[in-house]
């Protein structure tokens, strides 16, 4: 398929499980075999309770973990084959944003610098001129005034922090982003705002998303597709209103009704 | 009469020669056998209020108004007074099980800690206590269970217990700060359903702190909007639900409903 960015195949992880004095007391399947495929333009959401794998598949997603088993193809060539400039292609194509800003943002650069940066290890947006346009154009694209260009994260909302490290993401024009619990430390309308400007930026530009969540009901809004999570395996896929109304599984069930926090229904 | 009477409560923190203000003008009571919630964003000040009930606020804090709990002014009693209140006749759970639980102890010791220290009660009296405790929050093997220590428990299971030696002491009122926040969804339902049945059973006051509305509609009775410090709502929980007055809880219900799964009945 020609639209294809991101396609995992059988992708495995397992750490080492550490006892006392550091012995190893066996291998925990943190991602056990998952397949998944996501094209530009489309939305599918993650969802998962805690433990369940998905921060690992997404880290596996962008090659920040290699996988125990299986692969990784980017625009259908395997990640691991990669090397230079095509490496460095392959990762400009997927982007990730992070849970908490606060910590994947340098707390000693500018939000310019911060957003400088991408464009100069891609080589993109050339010469201080070209550049700083570009990067006002990238916070006029989360709905920042251009006047935080000169603003530390610290002087920034936990919201404003997150459109920073979308727009940083979205620098390089990538096929797709992979957004790993991105309103998790947020307040419900902050969270809700940064739901609204994905959705707003996906229908802008054309990406694919990603969208790794435990709360259901964010996934089920932004997302046309949904992957149920669950001991390291996607136990259930499907459309997302098909899914929520005719799940499968019975833990997909549970999930559902438990989002709604339904105290007599479970 | 009122369990608990909160007038015009001011709270405000120190910071490098500052003055931040958490809570403006903050009044309120809570009913025998009610739950009353307090709902609003980080930084709101509901914590804040929480916490100054029994002057559990740090030394940073500045805090005046009243606090009447069954006649006494917990805001100037004497320490002595106040501690035979805090723990026994106000009870706390907080968002973080694994932060209130001492690590070193096992289970059964800390909530037999709770149970002599607030009823008195010795020797295998109190131990049959914390078996019956156990298993009223729905720990299985209870008289096997007290035996581990709280790293052997899921965050789900450490909060059962947080909230067995809350009501152990036996209290007239329970506040809830956040309860159930840190938990998976599915553990979520669970917790709430316990709160639930033992409000009921025990006919207990609750101040129900939370940022979430699922979570407060399905326990309070009353509820509270807190934003920049202000209580700037207050009324039956339908009533907030159905007709919110403030410009701040409409615009908290019309993200709810955003997010509200399609079909579902809090749309």
């Amino acid at each position: 398929m020609a639209n294809e960015v991101l396609e995992a195949r059988g992708l495995s992880k397992a750490y080492a499980r550490r006892g006392m004095l550091r012995k190893s007391t066996g291998r925990v399947q943190a991602v056990d075999g998952v397949s998944c495929r996501l094209t530009r333009g489309e939305t599918v959401g993650l969802v998962g309770e805690s433990g369940c794998g998905k921060t690992t598949l997404a880290k596996l997603l962008v090659g920040l973990v290699q996988p125990t088993a299986g692969e990784v193809l980017v625009r259908g060539t395997p990640l691991a084959r990669l090397r230079g400039s095509e490496l460095l292609a392959a990762r400009r194509a997927v982007q990730l944003i992070f849970q908490d800003p606060m910590h994947s943002l340098n707390p000693r650069m500018t939000v310019e610098a911060i957003l400088s940066e991408p464009l100069i290890i891609h080589g993109l947006a050339r010469g201080q001129i070209a550049r700083r346009a570009r990067v006002d154009q990238l916070l006029a694209s989360v709905r920042l005034p251009a006047s935080y260009r000169t603003r530390l994260p610290r002087e920034l909302s936990g919201g404003e922090r997150q459109r920073v490290g979308i727009a940083r993401a979205i620098a390089v024009d990538p096929d797709c982003l992979i957004c790993d619990e991105p309103i998790a430390s947020l307040d419900v309308s902050v969270g809700a705002q940064i739901l609204e400007l994905l959705r707003s930026l996906r229908e802008e530009r054309g990406m694919g998303l990603l969208f790794i969540s435990h709360d259901l009901r964010a996934v089920a809004w932004l997302c046309d597709r949904l992957m149920v999570m669950r001991d390291g395996r996607v136990i259930e896929t499907g459309a997302s209103a098909g899914l929520l109304a005719q799940p499968r599984d019975p833990y997909t069930a549970l999930l559902i009704r438990s989002a709604s926090l339904d105290l007599d229904a479970v | 009469m009122s369990l608990l009477t909160v007038e015009n409560l001011e709270i405000a923190y120190r910071h490098e020669g500052r003055r931040i203000p958490a809570a403006e003008g903050v009044s309120f009571a809570v009913e025998p056998g009610e739950v009353l919630a307090l709902v609003g964003e980080s930084g709101s000040g509901k914590s804040s209020v929480a916490l100054a009930l029994t002057r559990l606020l740090p030394p940073s804090a500045e805090c005046s108004g009243a606090v009447r709990f069954e006649g006494t002014e917990l805001l100037t009693a004497p320490e002595h007074a106040l501690l035979r209140i805090r723990g026994g006749r106000i009870a706390y759970v907080f968002q973080d099980p694994a932060g209130s639980l001492n690590p070193v102890l096992t289970i059964g010791e800390q909530l037999l800690e709770t149970i002599s220290r607030h009823s008195g009660a010795r020797g295998a009296g109190a131990e049959a206590r914390v078996v019956e405790w156990l298993e009223r929050v729905g720990i299985r093997d209870a008289a096997e269970r007290l035996r581990a220590y709280p790293h052997e428990f899921s965050g789900g299971m450490q909060q059962r217990v947080m909230i067995a030696m809350a009501l152990a002491g036996q209290p007239e009122l329970l506040v809830a700060d956040e309860p159930t926040t840190a938990l998976d969804v599915t553990v979520q339902v669970q917790i709430l359903r316990l709160l639930r049945d033992l409000q009921h059973s025990l006919k207990l006051s609750v101040l129900l702190i939370s940022h979430d509305l699922t979570v407060v509609e399905r326990l309070a009775h009353r509820i509270g909007v807190m934003s920049q410090g202000r209580l700037v709502e207050l009324g039956r929980a339908e009533q907030v639900l159905r007709a919110p007055q403030h410009p701040y809880t409409k615009e908290l219900l019309r993200y709810r409903s955003m997010l509200s799964l399609p079909g579902r009945r809090d749309g």
